[in-house]
């Protein structure tokens, strides 16, 4: 088969959806609203920060499994503390985030947790195009997840931030 | 001044209709069966009409039967819902009583009523006619009084009601219903909590902490007949619907460590403590009230699932030592001007203690990081009155890419990771 029906079929298979996101200096894609954006590697969490920090209007709420977030360091990096809402989640994590979302209170909500299920992924993608809030995953490495609809590795060069968007849902627009 | 009576078909339910009454007015006096309330003064806000029409609704919500009635006084309005007539000098000469003492029935006038009908007095128009000086000569003192009182009533003294100060709500399960999961317990519970938080909004209060009882049917296999739980909250709650979900976690969660054991029998919700509350007038553009009340309610509800202290803003504190720099608040945070070296992102709760063997940093659970560059952030010291020792820290990059946040005691010159530069 010639490349260029390929191509007509997987236009007509995933068609690029025209999806609305925040504007981000680092990252041109921009992070988009009512999907999981999942951001891996070393800088992971600064890069978020900066995203925030770009956003000072955003609620937002930031659960982890085990908490290590240091929110000091968050002031340091701009960030008004009192639009986080922090949660230790433990085993309830995935509930947690769930009903973050559903709450419809924040613009945005972050979790960092390494393990999450295919069934939580895809209610939690429902659920946040339901609420229109942008979803961000934060794993130590990159997941293979189909429900993510974007991917984003970040590392560090010559201590600067380098993002690197892995995979776009739907290809590029 | 204008009153309003709401004769109830059942009694047990007066405590209820005479709080949420509060609403109305502040003078409220309850009889045997029935609620007074004074609403001459908020004729500006309700019509009668609209004021009864709103009544009946929302007892009807909650299945309770009544009339409702209103006059210029309380016998009168009693009368009226009591003998279905609303002019006074047609009532039948059986209302005399209630002009006596509305508030209840008094058996002292019997006789004389059948007197009066033995003498073709049937209604109060008759009775009027009759001379005052032959009522004083027949009949005693109380008979003169209350036929005064007929005429002009508005000068009885109305008894205070004072509601509980302990709110309670029970419901008590029949035989035929074996109630033993969550589902049917919270299909009654959410009767119980919006006749209770009717009762507090009614009053200007909502539900700051809880007690939940649920008794057992007492088999001798059962070890805890009654089952006790405090539910206290994160926001004081006036919302049903939210309060509902708080209370279906808690007892989710506490029944799903201790199973019940046998049938309910009773569940009851008792308020134990409770906050001021007012309605607030909502901003019709902006919305702000309702995203605060379901942030509050998210907060509530998530706190009751994963824990008190795993929930919460974080509030920077004036402290050198990166641990004690912030705390966990739910109230309103301020946020300080910080001008420290620039600390990491992710902190270690506890510090893992490392060796350093150059090029080396090596922790006791076998990782390792080589050293490529060490930096020194800063010195800190903490509060020597509690013996805190001098702490360098030094930013690490390792061949791996990890940078790592690390510091130095003064006094035994070991290593310790506190952070991660993520």
């Amino acid at each position: 088969m010639e490349p260029s029906i390929i191509e007509k079929l997987r236009q007509l298979v995933a068609p690029p959806v025209a999806r609305e996101t925040f504007t981000f200096g680092l990252l041109p894609e921009g992070i988009p609203i009512g999907a999981i954006t999942e951001i891996s590697g070393r800088g992971k969490t600064e890069f978020v920060v900066r995203f925030l920090a770009e956003h000072p209007e955003f609620t937002v709420a930031w659960l982890e499994k085990s908490f290590s977030a240091y929110p000091f360091a968050f002031l340091q990096q701009n960030i008004d503390l009192k639009k986080i809402l922090f949660l230790e989640g433990s085993r309830e994590i995935e509930w947690c985030i769930y009903q973050s979302l559903r709450s419809q209170s924040f613009d945005v909500v972050v979790s960092y947790c390494e393990e999450m299920s295919l069934r939580s992924l895809r209610r939690i993608q429902l659920q946040a195009e339901k609420s229109h809030s942008a979803f961000l995953w934060l794993t130590d490495g990159p997941k293979n997840s189909w429900p993510v609809y974007q991917r984003v590795a970040v590392c560090r060069e010559n201590g600067k931030l380098v993002p690197v968007v892995l995979k776009m849902r739907g290809g590029s627009l | 001044m204008r009153v309003v009576c709401i004769l109830l078909k059942d009694p047990k339910h007066i405590s209820f209709v005479a709080d949420v009454m509060f609403q109305y007015s502040p003078q409220i006096s309850i009889g045997t069966a029935w609620v007074f309330a004074e609403v001459g003064a908020c004729r500006a806000l309700y019509s009668e009409e609209s004021l009864k029409q709103q009544l009946n609704l929302f007892l009807k919500q909650f299945s309770i039967d009544c009339k409702i009635e209103f006059a210029s006084d309380l016998s009168s309005a009693l009368c009226f819902c009591k003998f279905n007539i609303r002019s006074k000098e047609l009532l039948p000469i059986e209302a005399l009583p209630y002009y006596f003492n509305p508030f209840l029935y008094d058996r002292q006038f019997e006789k004389q009523i059948d007197i009066f009908k033995k003498l073709g007095v049937n209604i109060f128009k008759q009775l009027i006619e009759i001379p005052r000086s032959l009522l004083t000569a027949k009949f005693d003192k109380n008979l003169t009084l209350t036929v005064t009182r007929v005429n002009d009533a508005s000068h009885i003294v109305w008894p205070r009601y004072v509601p509980d100060e302990q709110v309670t709500e029970t419901y008590s399960f029949e035989h035929t219903q074996e109630v033993s999961n969550l589902s049917p317990l919270m299909f009654v519970g959410k009767r119980l909590i919006e006749r209770l938080v009717a009762r507090l909004k009614a009053r200007g209060f909502a539900v700051s902490k809880l007690a939940l009882h649920l008794g057992q049917e007492a088999y001798s296999t059962v070890k805890d007949v009654h089952r006790d739980f405090v539910l206290d909250l994160a926001y004081p709650q006036a919302d049903p619907v939210t309060l509902s979900k708080i209370i279906y976690q808690k007892l989710e969660r506490e029944l799903s460590e201790t199973p019940l054991e046998s049938h309910l029998k009773v569940f009851s919700i008792t308020v134990i403590e409770k906050s001021p509350f007012s309605l607030r007038q909502k901003s019709f553009f902006s919305g702000r009230e309702e995203d605060q009340e379901a942030l509050q309610s998210f907060i509530s509800r998530v706190r009751e699932k994963v824990g008190d202290a795993r929930i919460f803003f974080a509030q920077p504190v004036e402290h050198y030592f990166p641990e004690r720099s912030w705390k966990k608040t739910l109230a309103e945070t301020t946020n300080v001007s910080v001008e420290l070296a620039s600390r990491p992102l992710r902190v270690l709760k506890t510090p893992l203690k490392l060796i350093r063997r150059d090029p080396w940093l090596e922790a006791s659970s076998k990782a390792r990081w080589r050293i490529e560059q060490i930096q020194t952030c800063e010195k800190l010291s903490g509060d020597w009155w509690q013996n805190d020792d001098e702490r360098t820290y030094h930013a690490v990059k390792t061949s791996n890419g990890d940078e790592l946040w690390v510091y130095q005691n003064k006094r035994d010159n070991d290593y310790f990771l506190h952070g991660i530069y993520d």
